[in-house]
């Protein structure tokens, strides 16, 4: 007798991947059912998290990845907010796989090959995945009285980050006014711009992002790997403190070797007082 | 302790906060899955109805009658929220959600036997580490691959060897009874009634004739009233809640149906002392 859970399995994998010819004997009219509710349900959720990518990517297109990444079964979180990360991972390990294969001519039958993506349409998708990580994190900002002695942390609501092009800017109609189409392989022109931006949740909750540049990414990134490094080795207390402006200055010291001491300080006074008035940093 | 009337609340609902609490809606239902994981301001809306009205939930993810391993780790993330939010009601689908991974909606467990005891025995892991009973509601569904047993038969069985409760969805009766094409009347009629914690009433969509599709986006047919109505009778009053997810209407469309699953509850109450 069959297994009850291989006929679930079977079910399951003719509910995601219409392409597989029905033969679990049931109607045609009532699996499509099934297929339709569910391919909307996860497209749905994806489209609320990559508004920007989904308006730009050819309609065919952004549903064969939908529908790729329905039947790829590394779905393992229960959480619905974590569709918009999953999906993410998978169009990311897509484009390696699809590259090898495109290398080594050794595409499976089975496996329906999805369009390469160019790098700005990756990049992209990774921001619109990061403004959505910052709106669910909790709010840490307690206290912006920033002092030189004071220890600095970066909430799980911020995210420094450099891209090889200008993801806030990109849009449909920016694509289009600069003369390109829905085709991703013109698209694919786009000039590249070295952009670096941080993307924070404001005083109020709300998420905000900033241009900056790479020095001051790098401060936010720095503070963020001596708060682990703290966490790990259980380093507390303000005399071993990495993050004290004094403690900063030596190590920007350190990486920007021939720089006046002055402007170092400077740097990270104004940098670091705006970036805890605006909930950038805050203090541990 | 819930009882009277609920509503199904969603973040959509945020904005009718004063008008659910002005109507007669005696609780209110979320998914969990929904809520946790989300930061204090997307909880703040949910924290502030639970200081003045009851909360139930009803999971969407915990996929009782998958062919994958129970996720223990979300079971106990579960619990932390029930704890978190004051609840006391956490019902579930008697379906699946995930084989080889989640597919986010529900799919039907094949009626047989062995089937039987693997989602009980998920059912009493689930109760084991949350220290309750939960309820299991009877879902909508659109074929069957397995039907060694009936629904009536599927369902009676894993309610009595996982000692668990009933969510009796009136709706989903009155739909799986077309798709299906057996008697409402008799199903409901079926179910044990000292299992029936709590019910719920929604509308449908008309696929076709013979296939309706269970979609809480329009407002409740007549049958499926006198379905209620019908299971009030029979097994006497229990607390019911309206879902709607889409085409969510203004809060004086709601309260339409929410006074009418009143009405019905007090005139059943009556004929019930009466009789």
């Amino acid at each position: 007798m069959e297994d009850f859970r291989d006929t679930q399995q079977a079910l399951t994998n003719a509910i995601v991947d219409p392409s597989v010819t029905n033969d679990i004997g049931v109607e045609q009219r009532r699996l499509n059912i099934y297929q339709e509710l569910i391919f909307n349900n996860i497209e749905g959720f994806c489209s609320n998290a990559f508004p920007v990518l989904k308006s730009i990517l050819e309609q065919s297109i952004w549903e064969s990845y939908v529908r790729q990444f329905l039947i790829s079964g590394e779905k393992s979180s229960p959480y619905f907010v974590d569709i918009a990360e999953q999906f993410l991972d998978f169009i990311t390990q897509t484009q390696t796989q699809t590259q090898t294969q495109t290398q080594t001519q050794t595409q499976t039958q089975t496996q329906t090959r999805l369009a390469l993506l160019p790098q700005y349409l990756l990049e992209l998708a990774h921001y619109e995945w990061v403004e959505l990580n910052v709106s669910i994190q909790e709010n840490e900002i307690t206290d912006n009285d920033w002092q030189v002695d004071s220890n600095l942390i970066v909430p799980n609501s911020t995210w420094a980050l450099g891209y090889q092009y200008p993801v806030h800017t990109i849009s449909k109609q920016m694509l289009q006014s600069a003369g390109h189409t829905n085709n991703t392989e013109q698209a694919t022109e786009i000039e590249p711009l070295d952009t670096f931006l941080i993307v924070y949740q404001d005083t109020d909750g709300d998420v905000a992002f900033m241009t900056t540049n790479a020095i001051t990414a790098h401060l936010v990134n720095y503070i963020d790997e001596c708060s682990v490094y703290a966490q790990h080795n259980g380093v507390e207390g303000s005399a071993e403190s990495l993050t004290t402006l004094s403690a900063l200055e030596r190590y920007f010291q350190q990486v920007q070797p021939g720089t006046d001491s002055k402007v170092i300080k400077n740097f990270l006074t104004e940098a670091i007082s705006d970036f805890v008035q605006r909930g950038v940093l805050v203090i541990d | 302790m819930i009882s009277g009337v609920g509503l199904g609340y969603r973040r959509e609902m945020v904005d009718l906060k004063d008008e659910i609490l002005a109507s007669n809606v005696d609780y209110i239902e979320v998914a969990p899955e929904n809520w946790m994981r989300m930061n204090e301001r997307y909880q703040a809306p949910l924290k502030e109805l639970v200081q003045h009205i009851p909360l139930s939930t009803h999971g969407l993810s915990l996929s009782l009658g998958s062919p994958d391993k129970l996720d223990v780790e979300f079971v106990k993330q579960v619990k932390r929220f029930l704890t978190d939010f004051n609840v006391s009601c956490y019902s579930e689908h008697l379906s699946y959600c995930s084989s080889g991974g989640h597919v986010y909606d529900l799919m039907p467990i094949p009626f047989t036997e062995e089937a039987v005891f693997h989602v009980a025995n998920r059912i009493k892991k689930v109760q084991d580490i949350l220290e309750q009973r939960i309820a299991i509601e009877n879902v909508s569904y659109y074929l069957q691959t397995m039907n060694d047993l009936t629904e009536v038969e599927f369902t009676k069985a894993v309610l009595e060897e996982a000692q668990c409760d009933l969510l009796l969805d009136v709706n989903n009766v009155y739909v799986n009874s077309i798709n299906h094409n057996y008697n409402a009347k008799e199903f409901i009629s079926a179910m044990p009634t000292e299992r029936i914690a709590y019910g719920h009433i929604a509308g449908h969509y008309d696929e076709a004739k013979d296939l309706k599709v269970d979609t809480h986006g329009s407002p409740v047919i007549d049958d499926v009233w006198g379905l209620l109505d019908f299971a009030y009778q029979k097994h006497g009053v229990f607390p019911t809640l309206l879902e709607r997810d889409f085409n969510i209407p203004d809060m004086s469309e709601l309260n339409v149906e929410i006074d009418k699953i009143h009405s019905f509850q007090k005139s059943d109450i009556k004929k019930k002392q009466k009789g």
